[in-house]
């Protein structure tokens, strides 16, 4: 007999995921030259293929210079695939952002400080104590913080990004001073990216990670078990 | 990183000087970069190890 499974993610949330998936690599492989000069191998075997056309007569250099420029196209090819696929993502996920579970849902007079203790002590059950959490909706306390802070720091990247592809609009001081709020973004997304795989492939979240890569449902058992709060809300 | 020459400099609307606060700013976030994935990967090593001491009391290493 076939058990009942409930959907934790819609097909355009899984979709969206894994195009985003691809295109951070691309933002990352094809940034990090930019930033500095310890990854400049990277635009040289970027350019190298792109080099291979003009013979021998090219030096080192003119395949590094192929390459850092190869980056910055593939940089912003990337940023405008993303902003294509982000457009139908927003609309259609924008009108049920209540549904999205990471607004905080306080129980009748309950104040934010019990709130937020509940939510951490959750995590610790989850992640310390390995044991099933008592609360948690269907994300955790901190994946809430998580969500929202990537989402104010993709925001601030968009911004930034074209404000530095079109910076001769702009104040060199306004283009320096984006290109540190981009830089800024780049090192907390990718240390958040760190935590979001680690924690991704922890045994804890083993049904979410097979949801997301697949068709975004879990078995309704298990689901009760690792999101009570998700069931105690529609109740 | 610019590949722009130092005589091109007006032309890429590269500053004047290029150790402005900005880049401080930068240079100091590289080292907050370096410093934060050591902090997390130590961090991710230690909680393996927890999890891999605990494991067998956990309902999750049971749940397919």
């Amino acid at each position: 007999m076939s058990e009942k499974r409930v959907q934790l993610f819609t097909s355009m949330q899984v979709g969206y995921h894994k195009h985003i998936l691809i295109l951070m690599m691309f933002f990352i492989i094809t940034g990090l030259p930019l930033v500095s000069d310890y990854f400049s191998w990277i635009a040289y075997l970027v350019g190298v293929p792109f080099s291979l056309g003009a013979g021998s007569s090219l030096t080192g250099s003119d395949v590094l210079v192929t390459g850092m420029q190869m980056c910055r196209i593939i940089h912003r090819v990337s940023a405008v695939l993303w902003l294509l696929i982000s457009i139908p993502f927003i609309f259609t996920m924008l009108p049920k952002i209540a549904k999205w579970g990471i607004t905080p849902k306080l129980k009748k007079g309950q104040s934010i400080i019990s709130y937020v203790k509940d939510g951490l002590a959750d995590n610790k059950r989850i992640y310390i104590d390995w044991q099933y959490p008592k609360e948690m909706g269907k994300y955790s306390f901190l994946q809430m913080v998580a969500a929202w802070a990537v989402i104010v720091v993709c925001i601030a990247m968009i911004i930034s990004g074209i404000v530095l592809w079109f910076r001769q609009s702009f104040s060199i001081d306004m283009a320096a001073f984006m290109r540190v709020v981009h830089f800024t973004g780049f090192v907390i997304i990718g240390l958040f990216l760190i935590f979001h795989i680690y924690f991704a492939i922890l045994p804890a979240n083993r049904a979410g990670y097979k949801a997301m890569f697949g068709d975004g449902t879990d078995s309704e058992e298990h689901a009760r078990k690792k999101h009570p709060g998700l069931f105690n809300s529609e109740n | 990183m610019t590949i722009a020459p130092k005589e091109d400099r007006d032309a890429y609307l590269l500053p004047e000087n290029p150790v402005s606060k900005a880049s401080v700013v930068r240079d100091a976030m590289k080292v907050v970069g370096v410093a934060g994935v050591a902090a997390i990967g130590a961090g991710i090593a230690v909680h393996a190890r927890h999890w891999v001491k605990n494991k067998e009391n956990s309902p999750y290493n049971h749940h397919d």
